[in-house]
C-alpha cells in the first residue's frame, strides 16, 4: 500500500479523540438536563468528522482491498458476527431502555448511555468496512456506469444523513406531510440502493460447489442483515447521532438488498451452475491445451496432456489414445489414464476392434451410453467390469485422414452427455493438430538435414573437379552446370606422360551424398591407376575391378577415359557406358558420334566388360574440335519433354568450329538456355571442349 | 514431373511389368516395389514390357542391377521388351543390351522364356 501512515494515524488519533469527546458531550447532556439543543449540531458535525476520519483511516486497508471474492465474503460475515456478539454482550451488561416517546429516543440510564455510545463507535468500526467490501464485490466486474450509480447512492447516503439531522426526523416511508421530505430522501436512496444490488456478476464465475454452498449461507445472511437494524441500531445508535443514525439506517438499507438480491442470484444461477462450471472448464482447458500444443513438441507428452485434460473434463474413467506408427501402420496406444498401457496393448477385445475399426471408417465420433443392452458390445464388460459407456472419437488431419483415436469410458450408464461427446471431438481435433504439428517440425528438421546433406555434396564434388586448366598446347574449355539434386558428373585431367594429356570424364548413377563419395572413390583410383597406365581400355578394366566390390549393386558409372597425344595429334580412348565423343573435323567440316562398344563401370564384374569395352583411336589434325560431354547436356529436357539432343550439339560444333573455345562454349550455353526456355535441368552437365593447335 | 505407373499383368509362369511414364530417382521406388513383390512370390521370370515409358534415368536403370542377380541366382531373369528408340538408346549408350535380351515385343520374350524353360 503507498499510503503515507502518518495522517492515517493522526486520523485514528481523531477518532478515538473526538469520541470521547462525544461521549463526554452524552455524559453532559444526561446528567445536567440542560438544553444542549444548539450544541447538538456540533455534536452531529463531530460525529462526521468522525466517520470520514475513520473511513481515510480503513479505506487501504489489507483487509478491505481484496479482489477475491472468497476472501471479501468470509470478512463480511466475521465483522457482521463480531457486530452482533458486541452488540448482545453490552445488551446483556449494561441492559439499556429508553424513553420511547420523542424522536430520537433518550437513554433512560446512564448505562444506557454508555451503551449508545459503544453501538455507534462498532457500528461506524464495522460498517465502514463491510461497505467497502461489498463495493470490492460490485466492482469485481466493472461496467462503464458503476462508478455513476455508486455516487449516487453516496449522494442520496449524504443527502440523508443532512436532512435527518436537519428535520430531526427518522427515515422512514410514511404518507404523512410532515414527513414526505424524508420519505423522498429515502426513496431516491433505495432506488439507487436496488441499482446497485444488481451488480452482483461475480456470482456467475464461481464455482458449482461455491453456488450452492454460498446460496444456503446466503439466506441465513439476508435474515442476519434483515433482523440487524431492530436488535442493534435502532434506538441506541439515534440517541447518541443521527448522523451516524441515519448512516447506519441507509447502510442497513442497502446491505439488505445487496444481500438479498445476491441470494435471488444465486438461486436463479443454480440450475445453470453445472453447465456452466463445465463450460468454464472447456474454455479454460482448450486454451490451455492450445498454449501446450504450440509449445510442445514431444509427441509423448502432448498425448499424455491431452488425455488428462479429457478426462478432468469430461470425468471420464478410463480415456486413453491411440495413435497410428508411421514405422509399423498400426494403432498402437500412446497414452492413458487410469489404466495400464501393457494391459490395454495386450488385450484383444473384438468389440472394442469394432468400435475402432466403425471410427476409422465413419471418420466420426462414436458411442454407446450403455453397453449391457447392446449384444455386440457386451464383450467389453467381461474385460472390465467398470464400463458401462464408452465413447470414441477420431483424430482427423488436414486431409481427414484418421491419425488415431481418442476413448474415453465411464463406469455409470448414460455417462454421457451431447456435450460430452463435443468435448471429447474437441480434444481428439486439437491431439489431430499436435499430431500434425510434430510431424511437420519433424519433416522440416528432416528437410533442413537433407539441404545440409546436399549442399556437403555439392562442395564436395566442385572440390573433386580440376580447379585449373591443364598447362598443354591445346585450347581448353570446361563448363559445368550442376543441378538442383546434385548429380553425380565428373571430370578431370592428368598429366603422367610427356606430350600426353589424359582426360575421364564421368557420371556416377545416383544423386547426393552417396553420388559425391563414389565420384570421390573413383578419382582417387584413376589418379593413381593413370600415373602408371595410359591405355584407356587398361585403365577402366582396373578401375570396374576396383569399384564392382565396393559399388552398391544398383549404382554404377559411365566413365569415358581419353588419352591424348598432342605431338602426334593423336586421340585413343575408351568409353564404359558414357556418352560418345563428338568429333569435329575441319578438313571434312562435319561432326562425328564415336561412340565405340563398352559397359558402364559397376554392371558385370569382369568378363562382359573387357568383352565389351572397345579402344578407339583416330588422329586429328589442326583446328579439329573434339567434345566430352554427360548425357545431362545430350537429355536437358524442355517443357514438352523434348531432349537437346547430340545433333544439337554438332550443328552447333558445325558452325562455330573455327572460332575461339570460350566462344563455342557461349555458344553451347546460349543454346541449351534458349532450348529450356526457364525449364530446370534434372542433372548435371559436364561439357569438355578440346581444339587441336 | 509427368507421373509414373507400373501395372502387373501375370502369364502362366511368367509376369509382365508395364511400365509408363518417367522412371527417374523419384518414381524408381515404386518400380522397385513391384519387382520385390514378384521374387518375394518366387516369380522370378520377369518382362519388363516399356512401350509407354517416357523417360528412363540412371536411378531406373538401377533398379535392373538391384535385382538381376538374385533373380538370376533363383534361375529366373528379366527380359527387356517393346522399349522406344529413345529409351533403347539410353540402354545401349551403358551396354545394357549385353547384360540383358531385350525384344521389340512381349511375345518374343514370352517365346524366349518358354524355350528356356
Amino acid at each position: 500500500m503507498k499510503t503515507n501512515p502518518i495522517p492515517e494515524k493522526i486520523a485514528l488519533f481523531f477518532v478515538v479523540l473526538l469520541g470521547l469527546l462525544t461521549f463526554a458531550f452524552d455524559i453532559l447532556k444526561f446528567s445536567s438536563s440542560l438544553d444542549f439543543s444548539q450544541w447538538s449540531y456540533l455534536n452531529e458535525g463531530i460525529n462526521f468528522v468522525i466517520l470520514m476520519a475513520y473511513y481515510y483511516y480503513v479505506r487501504h486497508k489489507r483487509f478491505v482491498s481484496q479482489s477475491d471474492i472468497q476472501i471479501n465474503l468470509k470478512n463480511f460475515i466475521k465483522l457482521l458476527a463480531a457486530l452482533y456478539i458486541w452488540t448482545l454482550a453490552w445488551k446483556q451488561i449494561l441492559s439499556p431502555s429508553f424513553v420511547t416517546t420523542d424522536f430520537p429516543k433518550a437513554p433512560d440510564t446512564i448505562g444506557t448511555v454508555v451503551y449508545s455510545n459503544l453501538i455507534t463507535f462498532a457500528a461506524i468500526v464495522v460498517i465502514v468496512p463491510m461497505l467497502l467490501m461489498v463495493k470490492n464485490l460490485i466492482f469485481y466486474k466493472q461496467k462503464n456506469r458503476t462508478r455513476i450509480y455508486l455516487a449516487l447512492a453516496l449522494s442520496a447516503t449524504l443527502l440523508g444523513m443532512m436532512t435527518t439531522v436537519i428535520l430531526r426526523q427518522p427515515l422512514d416511508v410514511s404518507s404523512d406531510s410532515e414527513h414526505i421530505f424524508q420519505s423522498l430522501v429515502l426513496a431516491t436512496g433505495i432506488v439507487f440502493y436496488l441499482i446497485l444490488a444488481t451488480h452482483n456478476s461475480w456470482i456467475t464465475y464461481l464455482s458449482r460447489k461455491m453456488k450452492y454452498s454460498y446460496f444456503l449461507a446466503s439466506i441465513g445472511l439476508v435474515w442476519v442483515i434483515a433482523m440487524m437494524f431492530d436488535v442493534i441500531f435502532k434506538e441506541s445508535v439515534a440517541a447518541h447521532s443521527l448522523v451516524v443514525a441515519a448512516f447506519t439506517n441507509l447502510s442497513w438499507y442497502f446491505l439488505f438488498f445487496y444481500a438479498l438480491f445476491g441470494s435471488l442470484t444465486f438461486l436463479f444461477h443454480l440450475p445453470t451452475a453445472r453447465v456452466f462450471d463445465r463450460k468454464m472448464k472447456e474454455v479454460a482447458s482448450l486454451h490451455q491445451l492450445g498454449r501446450v500444443i504450440a509449445a510442445e513438441f514431444d509427441l509423448g507428452k502432448l498425448v499424455k496432456i491431452i488425455t488428462e485434460m479429457t478426462k478432468d473434463v469430461i470425468e471420464s474413467k478410463y480415456t486413453w489414445i491411440e495413435v497410428y506408427d508411421d514405422q509399423t501402420g498400426h494403432l498402437s496406444v500412446a497414452a492413458t489414464i487410469n489404466i495400464d498401457k501393457k494391459e490395454l496393448r495386450s488385450m484383444d477385445n473384438h468389440a472394442l476392434h469394432q468400435i475402432g475399426i466403425q471410427v476409422i471408417e465413419s471418420k466420426k465420433r462414436f458411442s454407446i451410453n450403455s453397453i449391457p443392452k447392446n449384444g455386440p458390445y457386451a464383450d467389453i464388460r467381461s474385460w472390465k467390469k467398470d464400463i458401462a459407456c464408452i465413447a470414441a472419437a477420431p483424430l482427423l488431419g488436414a486431409n481427414d485422414q484418421v491419425l488415431g483415436i481418442l476413448y474415453a469410458t465411464k463406469s455409470v450408464e448414460f455417462g454421457f452427455d451431447p456435450d460430452d461427446l463435443n468435448m471429447l471431438e474437441a480434444y481428439a481435433n486439437q491431439a489431430a493438430i499436435a499430431l500434425e504439428n510434430v510431424k511437420l517440425i519433424k519433416n522440416s528438421l528432416e528437410q533442413e538435414r537433407l539441404e545440409r546433406e546436399l549442399q556437403i555434396a555439392r562442395e564436395v564434388q566442385m572440390r573433386l573437379l580440376p580447379q585449373k586448366l591443364p598447362d598443354v598446347p591445346l585450347k581448353l574449355e570446361t563448363l559445368t552446370i550442376t543441378a538442383y539434386e546434385v548429380g553425380g558428373d565428373y571430370y578431370d585431367f592428368y598429366q603422367n606422360h610427356e606430350d600426353h594429356l589424359g582426360i575421364v570424364i564421368g557420371d556416377v548413377s545416383g544423386k547426393g551424398t552417396s553420388a559425391a563419395f563414389y565420384m570421390a572413390e573413383t578419382k582417387g583410383i584413376i589418379q593413381s591407376l593413370t600415373r602408371e597406365q595410359r591405355n584407356p581400355v587398361e585403365i577402366l578394366e582396373a578401375t570396374n575391378l576396383i569399384l564392382w566390390d565396393s559399388l552398391e549393386r544398383k549404382s554404377f558409372i559411365t566413365l569415358l577415359v581419353a588419352d591424348i597425344n598432342y605431338k602426334k595429334r593423336q586421340l585413343s580412348f575408351a568409353r564404359a557406358g558414357h556418352c560418345p565423343v563428338a568429333y569435329y573435323s575441319s578438313r571434312r567440316k562435319s561432326v562425328e558420334f564415336l561412340q565405340p562398344g563398352g559397359i558402364a563401370v559397376g554392371l558385370d564384374k569382369g568378363p562382359v566388360f573387357s568383352k565389351t569395352l572397345e579402344l578407339k583411336k583416330i588422329n586429328f589434325e589442326k583446328d579439329d574440335v573434339l567434345a566430352f560431354f554427360t548425357d545431362g547436356l545430350s537429355e536437358a529436357m524442355n517443357k514438352s519433354g523434348e531432349e537437346f539432343g547430340e545433333e544439337r550439339l554438332g550443328q552447333i560444333l558445325t558452325e562455330h568450329a573455327h572460332e575461339e573455345v570460350d566462344v563455342i562454349k557461349d555458344k553451347v550455353i546460349n543454346a541449351i538456355l534458349g532450348f529450356l526456355q526457364g525449364q530446370n535441368l534434372h542433372d548435371d552437365l559436364t561439357l569438355i571442349i578440346v581444339k587441336c593447335t | 514431373m509427368s507421373g509414373f505407373e507400373v501395372r502387373r499383368h501375370d502369364n502362366g509362369e511368367v509376369s509382365i511389368l508395364h511400365l509408363k511414364g518417367f522412371l527417374d530417382a523419384h518414381t524408381a521406388p515404386q518400380f522397385e516395389k513391384a519387382l520385390h513383390e514378384l521374387v518375394k512370390e518366387n516369380r522370378v521370370r520377369i518382362i519388363v514390357s516399356m512401350t509407354d515409358l517416357d523417360y528412363i534415368s540412371s536411378a531406373g536403370l538401377g533398379v535392373f542391377m538391384g535385382f538381376i542377380e538374385e533373380i538370376r541366382e533363383k534361375g529366373g531373369d528379366i527380359k527387356l521388351s517393346s522399349m522406344s528408340e529413345k529409351v533403347y538408346k539410353v540402354f545401349d549408350l551403358l551396354g545394357f543390351p549385353s547384360l540383358y535380351e531385350i525384344f521389340d515385343d512381349e511375345s518374343g520374350a514370352l517365346a524366349r522364356f518358354n524355350e528356356t524353360y
